[in-house]
């Protein structure tokens, strides 16, 4: 039963707060356009563009012999190209964006809700999928399954800062900089399960990183002056 | 905040750098042959290839490891299609918690429908010390 409950939590979580926040921006008549490219955002860098060569680099003896040989360098070098080509995308839209006259202060934050959204939907869809088809074997995980929500909630306030912090590079590289070098630390923090940290405890961390850089694109993104002739 | 932010920089910096170092593979043991390896690793997937799950676990001189271990590496290995040949290896050296060293053989090995990297370990007397596999 446990597992159950857990498999409705990840999919209120993974599904209904991304699609909760799109019908609030739709009925606003603001930002729900940003919140679409935010998740074409994703599905371009992620889907498109970095998952397919990871597909292609997985044919190369030697980077196959690299990851076997050494999965902590195998995890930095996947943390970096997320990273690079998540932080990337939204550099470019942002841009795009700012040129053509269409920002707002808000614009990041719909942005992020937006590109989380859509990676948190497909874990959604798995937990759904599961609910479905193999209730048993969530039944057999237990609040284990939890977990998954637990990491797209960090996730999701990872997405939302990592968004401040892109926009708020259009004036200065060194934020767009910090993004990358961040999500790559997000991303690599799941390294301490390598050296025997539990699962929970690997989400309490990741819940602290994710406040920690929330708080501070915030105080960042405050203090920026967003009026469009300084971000085209 | 710059403050914050640079020392958590510096201090996933620093850590990633003890990790990556503490991880890399170590040197082989010195009566480590490659040649010998080679054979002996080429001699444990040819007998995952085939599917005989009961030879792979008499490889280890280990009575908790039985066959039904290997029967999902199995799985895998048939959804893999034809074997193909060998690819690239690299070896490594490594320590049991009870400190018997270990070598290491990583084999890249090609099938119809891709490849799968195998890492086989040995101790000294040639029993298994590990097998594992990666699609």
């Amino acid at each position: 039963m446990v597992g159950i409950v857990s498999a409705v939590f990840n999919v209120a979580v993974c599904i209904g707060v991304p699609l909760g926040a799109f019908l609030v921006l739709l009925r606003r008549r603001s930002g729900w356009r940003v919140f679409l490219l935010g998740m074409a955002g994703f599905f371009v860098s992620q889907l498109c563009v970095r998952q397919p060569l990871l597909a292609l680099l997985g044919q190369v003896d030697a980077y196959r012999l690299f990851a076997a040989g050494n999965p902590v360098g195998q995890l930095l070098f996947l943390s970096v190209t997320a990273g690079l080509a998540e932080e990337s995308a939204r550099l470019v839209i942002f841009r795009l964006l700012a040129r053509r006259g269409r920002v707002q202060h808000g614009t990041p934050v719909w942005y992020g809700l937006g590109h989380g959204g859509l990676e948190a939907a497909l874990v959604g869809v798995n937990s759904l999928v599961l609910l479905v088809i193999f209730p048993e074997l969530l039944q057999r995980a237990g609040w284990a399954v939890a977990l998954g929500g637990m990491e797209r909630i960090s996730a999701q306030m990872v997405q939302v800062a990592l968004s401040l912090f892109v926009f708020c590079g259009l004036r200065r590289k060194r934020w767009f900089v910090a993004a990358i070098l961040l999500h790559t630390l997000c991303n690599f923090m799941t390294v301490v399960t390598l050296f025997g940290v539990s699962d929970l405890m690997l989400e309490v961390l990741l819940f602290a990183f994710a406040a920690v850089v929330l708080y501070a694109a915030i105080k960042l993104w405050k203090g920026e002056d967003f009026h469009e002739k300084n971000l085209a | 905040m710059k403050k914050i932010l640079r020392n958590l920089f510096l201090w996933a910096m620093a850590a990633g750098l003890v990790l990556l170092t503490a991880c890399g593979g170590g040197k082989l043991p010195d009566w480590a042959d490659t040649e010998v390896l080679d054979t002996q690793a080429r001699a444990v997937i040819d007998t995952m290839n085939a599917l005989d799950y009961e030879g792979v676990a008499a490889l280890y001189d280990n009575p908790e490891i039985t066959a039904d271990i290997f029967e999902s590496s199995g799985e895998t290995i048939s959804s893999m299609g034809a074997f193909t040949g060998y690819g690239d290896v690299v070896y490594v050296g490594g320590k049991a918690q009870d400190g018997q060293e270990y070598a290491t053989v990583i084999q890249v090995a090609d099938y119809e429908n891709g490849k799968l990297t195998f890492t086989v370990s040995f101790f000294e007397d040639g029993t298994l010390a590990g097998f594992f596999m990666k699609a």
